[in-house]
């Protein structure tokens, strides 16, 4: 194999994993911008969804039904959770952060005792390879890259379609006088935490043919999107874009070239020099 | 009475109380290796304790502290096993507490400088400790030529004392009195930092960092500073934990720890260290007694505890004492306790 071609192939995985960070860290991030609320249960939402496909492969389900089967487990997971939990910790980020941790073990423990610790087996959807100038490109990683690029595409414009931007940011801005106005803040809160838990579910369904599917998986993906909302920058979506383009690239790089477990060391150091150089993001204008 | 439990030394009393009854109650009910559990329990109220006066006192919560305790751990194995060949034996296991409390304050420097100086501040400060906390977790699953790997370091001697051996055979009363003493010591040192001018700037700073800034003090270094300090009694704890303990693995520095030791604080009441450790005490104690019905539901337990504290927003057990000490008192008081909300 040439060079360009192990470029080319290394492109395609890191491209994979930059667009998995990306619906991850979208979810995390919009819920922080609007509600102020760190929700550390982000990474069980990821783990539910995997288990959706165990699910379905347990069931005898078709494969592809684990994508809506997990996303439609984790977006009634988090309504719940919202009604219940989570809106008491609106604008109260500490708060959140340990309730929502408390939530987070909870059901790590509760998907251990169904389903045991043993990692699961989910089985791709999409087998083989495309033939791409005489490189076995994996036609499920393309697959992910595309439909993860694509929904970000998608929710960059929603996040800009005039009625439903134009609410957020009137919550955004000032709750009570958007429901002076007639806007319902509760149901905008509601949406978006729904929304941002589906894409986590949904990216957790993606990922589950390509890892171990385990109770403890989520939290390596919620660490990583941490550091790209703290790299990107909160206040603007398109800083997520970047900052999983620089994690998820160093860290696809510095993976193929040493261990999975260095790059993540040295990932967090990058991130934390560029905290301290870039303040406020390396995407967002001061 | 309250006038003295407020002083340093009526802090050092209070915590020789709080380790007195804890070696009668569980020398009474289990014996030595009653004592034995309790000794690693009083490490972690150690650990609690820096949490609680970076915390409560200088207003800075971290979610990765226990990357600093299970570092002081690593420091103390480092000392007296041959895990890395610097091993020292009986010299290793005196200079073990030092050395630990050394690197974790080391790496507190460095990592805190980047954060505090780059205004990373509140919960996100939280959620950047906590991923410094996971990566050092994996990394020292990984890097097993020094973390020992998944299998972690085993064998670590005791603090050797001469003639410890003469009160039991294993050294678990001497290793309870080390603690024990340490303990005392540090809440005394802590509360008259707390009294001193530094003290005050740490208030200020927590209150209002923006008016203080203005009025020429040094912000960033006064939480660097306890940031820092901290981070060297929780490595001072470590080391503790690993002479007691026998025992360190990569868990140490995890998530799961850093976590937990919040939640003590917590449990105790934040801006109380007295509390804090009896908060460990207690979470762990019932965690113990649960786990020996079923560890799985006591993880379930777990959680919900923390939903418990965070929805009912308490001044924990601290501020239960407190309430009791008050009493007979005028009302305003218990007003004011009510006020101090978790986390506000």
């Amino acid at each position: 194999m040439g060079t360009a071609q192990v470029i080319l192939l290394q492109a395609v995985n890191t491209g994979a994993i930059i667009g998995i960070l990306i619906l991850v860290s979208m979810g995390l991030a919009i819920i922080y911008g609007l509600m102020n609320v760190i929700n550390l249960a982000h990474s069980e939402f990821i783990m539910l969804g995997a288990y959706g496909c165990v699910i379905c492969r347990m069931l005898g389900w078709p494969v592809w039904s684990g994508f809506l089967v997990g996303t439609a487990l984790v977006a009634v997971l988090s309504l719940i959770l919202e009604r219940t939990l989570i809106r008491h910790w609106y604008q109260k980020p500490l708060n959140s952060l340990l309730g929502s941790w408390g939530i987070s073990l909870i059901l790590m423990q509760v998907v251990r005792i169904a389903f045991g610790s043993a990692p699961q087996l989910v089985p791709t959807p999409i087998a083989g390879a495309f033939d791409i100038f005489g490189l076995p490109i994996a036609k499920y990683r393309l697959f992910v890259l595309v439909i993860s690029f694509a929904l970000t595409g998608i929710l960059l414009l929603v996040f800009r379609y005039p009625t439903f931007a134009v609410k957020t940011h009137a919550v955004l801005q000032d709750a009570e006088m958007a429901r002076c106005l007639g806007i319902k803040s509760s149901r905008v809160y509601a949406v978006t935490f729904v929304v941002g838990g589906a894409l986590a579910g949904l990216a957790g369904t993606l990922i589950a043919p390509m890892v171990t599917v385990a109770p403890e998986m989520g939290a390596v993906f919620l660490v990583r999107a941490f550091l790209t909302v703290v790299v990107g920058g909160v206040g603007q979506l398109v800083g997520v874009v970047g900052g999983a383009a620089v994690i998820g690239g160093t860290e696809g790089v510095v993976a193929y070239f040493s261990s999975g477990v260095l790059a993540q060391v040295l990932v967090l150091f990058l991130a934390i020099v560029i905290i301290r150089l870039r303040p406020q993001g390396l995407f967002v204008r001061k | 009475m309250r006038r003295f439990l407020a002083t340093p030394l009526g802090g050092g009393a209070q915590a020789l109380a709080v380790a007195a009854v804890l070696a009668l109650v569980t020398y009474g009910s289990g014996g030595l290796s009653g004592l034995d559990r309790a000794t690693v329990w009083l490490d972690l109220g150690l650990f609690a304790l820096s949490i609680a006066l970076m915390w409560g006192y200088g207003g800075i919560l971290s979610f990765g502290q226990a990357t600093f305790f299970g570092l002081g751990a690593y420091g103390y194995a480092w000392l007296t096993t041959d895990t890395v060949g610097m091993n020292l034996g009986a010299l290793g296991s005196l200079l073990g507490p030092i050395f630990g409390l050394l690197i974790a304050g080391l790496l507190a420097l460095a990592v805190g400088y980047f954060l505090i100086y780059g205004k990373v501040a509140g919960a996100f400060f939280a959620i950047v400790t906590m991923a410094l906390s996971f990566m050092m977790a994996s990394l020292g699953t990984y890097w097993s030529g020094v973390f020992g790997g998944s299998m972690g370091i085993s064998g670590i001697p005791p603090i050797s004392i001469p003639g410890s051996s003469a009160l039991s055979t294993r050294g678990e009363v001497a290793g309870y009195v080390v603690v024990a003493a340490v303990l005392v010591v540090v809440v005394v040192v802590v509360r008259l930092l707390l009294g001193s001018s530094f003290g005050l700037l740490m208030d200020g700073v927590r209150d209002n960092e923006e008016r203080f800034l203005f009025l020429g003090a040094r912000t960033a270094q006064i939480k660097l500073i306890v940031f820092v300090v901290a981070s060297c009694i929780a490595g001072l704890a470590g080391a503790l934990y690993a002479s007691d303990a026998r025992f360190v693995s990569a868990d140490l520095m995890g998530n799961l720890l850093s976590v937990e030791a919040v939640m003590w604080v917590l449990v105790g009441g934040s801006g109380s260290l007295i509390g804090a450790i009896v908060g460990t005490l207690a979470v762990r104690g019932v965690g113990f007694w649960m786990s020996g019905v079923s560890l799985d539901y006591w993880m379930i337990g777990l959680g919900a505890l923390y939903i418990v504290i965070v929805m009912v927003g308490s001044t924990g057990l601290a501020g239960l004492g407190r309430w009791v000490m008050d009493k007979g008192s005028s009302a305003a008081a218990r007003r004011r306790e009510k006020g101090g909300r978790v986390a506000a």
